[in-house]
């Protein structure tokens, strides 16, 4: 579905390195690694919203990609419903999602009136209602407290067992999620060129 | 809702006493009485003088907002967006806006002669380098976060106008209407004044030559009078309407 094969990618300096991926129906991957290894990075490569980079992004034709945001990007003057409808949902398919991620009877609420953790799973609805063949998730349990994290965990399970076409590109710092929920890891460093220019030993 | 009233009445009351106190105590046509600007204002009402001049006016001040709103909503929205347009008009930008209303007024006059377009397009010309400012501002702190959204998710171009682009600039629309209306209705008097044989402007010509002060104030009034209207009926309406995502606002 999706074939990536990425030269290099720089900001002032290599972030990332030769790689090849290969994304097909089905697969989930995870993306492991310390911070500043250039997960996000490589997410916003694969979402096709980075195009500056060496080398080549193939997409299959007409194949649709969800992307949750670590912050939820809700637009917050319309309602979790209006919010669903925007990327071309139905109704029942909306009430139905809702329902799936616990949101029901928030239909009309803007996102503000949301905590963290309602506000991720409306993302996380808002991203289903695509109807997408790939799904990409940044540290989807990154700041929620143990309890509302763990209910997010086993949301994210269950949504992905009922989907077993859809394929997944995690993003996350800790390798348990990515064990919790069956993908495949793909580690990242950071590249060697990313530690102190020799010149500031001088000084 | 209630004392807000109230208190607008409190201060405008005792402005009124206040004035009726020191024009008692002159006792100068220079300076008439709040009743005596009411009575004018009332003969000119009723001779339709006063209702016909401000239609002319109000048309005026309609066609040249709209229009500057537009032009310079579009110009801001540009030059807000790309870094290059924004270098590349710049200076214009300047010139316009440090330009006196009155250079303006005075060179589409004498190009155009003393015609309505002249007239309007000296106003619009005014106003619209303001717009394009405030909305510039708008346009360069919207949300890449919310771009990349709208990205992903393949907004049309309409779900990008209504539903991400303009909850984000509304303020920013607000701001130029309120002050752009104040603006316009300034201008358009002093258009109106040069060059224009209708309209308030022309009628405060009239009464400044007969030192008739009352008929000054009486027409003067009755306009801020319409434009308090339309920040009462039109643009808190519209405000309130447009913040209800932010929850309880409290309104200006």
């Amino acid at each position: 579905m999706l074939d990536l094969n990425l030269v290099s990618k720089c900001f002032q300096q290599p972030v990332l390195g030769v790689m090849h991926l290969s994304i097909r129906q089905g697969q989930r991957l995870s993306l492991v690694g310390p911070s500043g290894c250039g997960k996000t990075t490589l997410l916003n490569i694969i979402a096709g919203l980075d195009t500056d980079f060496e080398g080549e992004r193939r997409l299959s034709r007409g194949a649709r990609i969800a992307y949750m945001f670590q912050e939820p990007r809700l637009l917050p003057w319309r309602t979790v419903q209006q919010n669903l409808a925007m990327v071309g949902a139905n109704p029942d398919v909306i009430h139905s999602l809702l329902n799936e991620v616990g949101l029901d009877g928030f239909e009309a609420h803007y996102p503000r009136e949301l905590s963290l953790g309602m506000a991720r799973r409306a993302a996380l609805a808002r991203a289903l209602a695509y109807n997408p063949d790939l799904l990409l998730l940044d540290e989807p349990l990154v700041s929620l407290d143990p309890p509302t994290a763990q209910q997010m965990r086993e949301l994210l399970c269950r949504m992905l067992e009922r989907r077993p076409e859809l394929s997944l590109v995690l993003v996350s710092h800790d390798p348990k999620d990515a064990q919790v929920l069956e993908t495949e890891i793909v580690p990242l460093t950071v590249p060697d060129s990313v530690s102190l220019h020799p010149g500031y030993a001088s000084l | 809702m209630r004392s807000r009233i109230g208190d607008y009445l409190l201060v405008v009351g005792a402005l009124l006493l206040l004035w009726q106190l020191i024009a008692g105590y002159l006792n100068d046509p220079l300076l008439p009485s709040p009743y005596q600007v009411l009575l004018t204002g009332y003969q000119e009402f009723v001779s339709g003088n006063l209702l016909h001049h401000l239609l002319v006016t109000l048309r005026r001040v309609a066609i040249a907002f709209v229009m500057a709103m537009l032009l310079g909503t579009l110009l801001g929205w540009v030059m807000g967006r790309s870094q290059r347009v924004s270098r590349a008009l710049d200076p214009l930008l300047v010139l316009m806006l440090n330009l006196p209303a009155l250079v303006l007024i005075i060179l589409l006059y004498v190009w155009m002669g003393l015609v309505e377009a002249a007239a309007v397009l000296a106003v619009i010309l005014n106003k619209v380098p303001n717009v394009a400012v405030t909305l510039r501002e708008g346009a360069r702190n919207m949300d890449p976060q919310l771009d990349e959204v709208a990205r992903i998710y393949r907004f049309t171009l309409s779900q990008k106008v209504l539903d991400l682009w303009l909850p984000q600039l509304f303020p920013y629309l607000m701001g130029a209407m309120r002050s752009g209306l104040a603006l316009i209705w300034k201008i358009v008097l002093v258009v109106e004044l040069l060059g224009r044989s209708d309209g308030i402007g022309f009628q405060l010509h009239l009464a400044f030559q007969l030192f008739d002060v009352a008929a000054i104030l009486a027409y003067s009034f009755s306009f801020i009078l319409v434009v308090q209207l339309i920040e009462w009926l039109v643009l808190q309406p519209l405000e309130q309407r447009a913040r209800r995502w932010q929850g309880g606002v409290a309104c200006a």
